[in-house]
């Protein structure tokens, strides 16, 4: 178990090395002189002069490189260009944000996927069956803005039961109150997806002989569904929910700026567009380090799933 | 007659897409108490179906049109699936399946598989941790050693033959009144299947357990059973004490397997019997060996034989020991020939 999760701790450096080396590039695949095209027209030479020496283009790639992984090290991940903060203290900021929102969304994706799944499976080929299968593809298949769209026009418009902006005044309750009509139009989605996944996989382990043993041993079948059958079948929902997770850190940007909250994949976009490269760089490599340790947990929670990798 | 399990004009049917497949036809047998019984045929002759239609694990798209299984005098056929689970299933019939590589769950230690067993044999009424012991003894007796180690292990740590005995260990933990057991060692060593054969006799003098012991393997079955059916295309062709079987074969089928046998017949080249079981969807009319049989006549492919007692304890289906049938059959083909010379 040891020996497995160093193993996995150890891939991660090698994968934040690409990234960084990635996003220090950056820089360099920009056409044109980045100094101009950040400050625009009207700058003089000596304004450009300046920002080239802060972003490190008065000197060789490799020493800027060696550079900028060095006050990466040290936490220092730059001074964003037209806030003229830390970059680390702008990513902090918006970062509660962004993980109550993935959490909740991704949460209530697994709830709802794996129950919906469930059912399916165990009602295999009956109308609920059917009609399951019918809700997920079409839940699978609805675009994040179109669903939070449809969240505030219904719930929002209609029926005046949740508020369509913002965060929520104070209180831990009103910022969760506020937080259901992101939360269940990113969730969405995810929901007929993971539906779909617990589906098969039930279905592909309820073939299984150990089942066939556990049947002819006279276990009740609920219990041979949601003890025997259910652990084993819970592998490939792990995977793809570490997956989604790490990918919504960084990709909510819909359900940001729809329901007008703050977050990191809002707060990447915008920097793109104002091309305020060290805020880009920073935002992006906190979504990165957040997406490999989402992926690190599951690869974790394998463990707990499959005796085979425990022993490892 | 103190007969354990005994099944009576037993119809098994498959729907498939081209019409319903009979995979067991009319078949009457008996399983007295702490008898081990070999039920013999080749791939595809039912045997497995029905071992399964026993303790009702048929897939969705078998039916069982006619027949009865009476258990300790009840018929299984008219249990619902409720009280079969509650009251049958691994408390008084156990089972053990082909392949032990894929038998047991292998996200679950094996001791909670076999305790699980245990809790549900006892209607939940005595706590898991209660009934922890008697699994690991039960462990000890099929011969693994170091079990309250092995206990606590998961099934991917055991080898093939290792799991097989932690499936007896599960089969038997209930103190079952029969076990069927289809084809247990067919997919291990010879060396281990030695040895688990041998445990199983142990099992069967400690527990008086009586078996249904499903085969493709006459060996096998000669080294364990009382006694023996033989099955061909969904019927029991003959049967018979195991002795007097391998002494007298009747039926040509039976005849032809003991050849295939190596070491029984004195012919240096292993015998094979030509051509293939029947597809089940279409039966050839008359004698389902026919086509296969030397000793194929007239009647044989107009007329299906019955399973008759030749002598005591041996009943074959073959005209070919029914004197009266047959010699009516060539009466028959005389005045039939009658007819044609004059």
């Amino acid at each position: 178990m040891f020996v497995y999760i160093s193993k996995r701790l150890l891939w991660v450096i090698p994968t934040l090395l690409a990234v960084l080396f990635l996003l220090f590039s950056l820089t360099y695949l920009l056409p044109g002189d980045p100094a101009d095209i950040i400050l625009g027209p009207r700058a003089t030479e000596e304004m450009a002069q300046d920002l080239r020496e802060r972003l490190g283009l008065d000197r060789p790639w490799y020493e800027g490189y060696i550079d900028y992984i060095r006050s990466i090290l040290r936490g220092d991940l730059g001074v964003s260009i037209f806030r003229n903060r830390p970059v680390f203290n702008v990513v902090m900021e918006v970062l509660p944000y962004t993980l109550a929102l993935t959490f909740a969304g991704m949460g209530l994706a697994v709830f709802n996927g794996i129950i919906i799944g469930l059912l399916a499976a165990s009602y295999q080929d009956s109308w609920l069956d059917s009609l399951l299968t019918f809700i997920s593809f079409l839940t699978a298949s609805t675009p994040t803005y179109i669903a939070s769209v449809l969240i505030i026009v219904v719930f929002s418009v209609n029926l005046n039961l949740l508020p369509s902006i913002g965060l929520g005044e104070g209180g831990l309750l009103n910022s969760l109150y506020y937080l259901i009509g992101p939360a269940v139009a990113l969730s969405i989605g995810w929901t007929g997806y993971i539906a779909r996944l617990t589906r098969s996989s039930m279905l592909e382990t309820l073939e299984s002989d150990f089942i066939q043993t556990e049947k002819s041993f006279g276990l009740p079948s609920y219990y041979i569904i949601y003890k025997y059958a259910l652990k084993k079948a819970v592998k490939p929902i792990i995977a793809v929910v570490g997956l989604g997770i790490g990918r919504l850190l960084g990709g909510a940007v819909f359900v940001e700026v729809i329901f007008t909250r703050p977050g990191l994949g809002r707060l990447i976009v915008n920097s793109i567009y104002e091309r305020d490269l060290p805020l880009v760089r920073g935002g992006v490599l906190v979504a990165a380090l957040l997406f490999v340790l989402a992926n690190l947990l599951a690869d974790i929670s394998y463990a707990y799933f499959d005796p085979r990798i425990k022993q490892e | 007659m103190n007969a354990l399990l005994s099944i009576e004009d037993l119809t098994v049917q498959y729907r498939t897409r081209n019409g319903y497949s009979l995979a067991v036809e009319d078949v009457n047998l008996e399983i007295k108490n702490g008898e081990i019984f070999g039920l013999v045929g080749e791939s595809g002759s039912g045997k497995s179906t029905l071992g399964k239609a026993i303790v009702k694990l048929l897939p969705v798209s078998a039916e069982i049109p006619a027949g009865k299984i009476f258990f300790k005098n009840r018929d299984i056929i008219t249990l619902s699936e409720q009280t079969i689970n509650n009251e049958i299933r691994g408390k008084e019939i156990s089972m053990v399946l082909q392949n032990p590589q894929n038998a047991l769950n292998p996200v679950f230690k094996v001791g909670t598989q076999l305790v699980d067993v245990l809790y549900f044999k006892n209607n939940k009424k005595i706590k898991r941790k209660n009934l922890k012991q008697d699994a690991i003894e039960m462990l000890k007796k099929t011969g693994i050693s170091d079990p309250e180690y092995r206990f606590e292990e998961y099934p991917h740590q055991f080898s093939g033959g290792m799991k097989q005995r932690v499936l007896l260990a599960m089969a038997f933990i209930s103190h079952p009144s029969l076990l069927i057991a289809d084809e247990p060692t067919t997919a291990l060593d010879v060396t281990i299947e030695a040895q688990i054969l041998a445990l199983l006799k142990d099992l069967v003098r400690e527990y008086g357990t009586s078996i249904l012991y499903i085969t493709h393997d006459l060996g096998v079955v000669s080294e364990i059973t009382d006694r023996i059916a033989v099955m061909y295309a969904g019927k029991i062709v003959e049967s018979a004490k195991t002795d007097d079987l391998f002494d007298e074969p009747l039926h040509p089928y039976t005849k032809a397997l003991l050849k295939c046998l190596p070491g029984y017949s004195s012919k240096e080249q292993l015998a094979t019997i030509p051509g293939q079981v029947p597809n089940l969807n279409n039966k050839p009319t008359g004698c389902n060996f026919c086509p296969r049989c030397d000793y194929c006549f007239a009647l044989c492919q107009k007329e299906e034989p019955r399973l008759r007692e030749y002598k005591a304890d041996h009943s074959v289906a073959c005209f070919l020991y029914n004197q009266e049938e047959k010699e009516e059959a060539e009466v028959e083909d005389e005045k039939v020939n009658e007819k044609e010379g004059a």
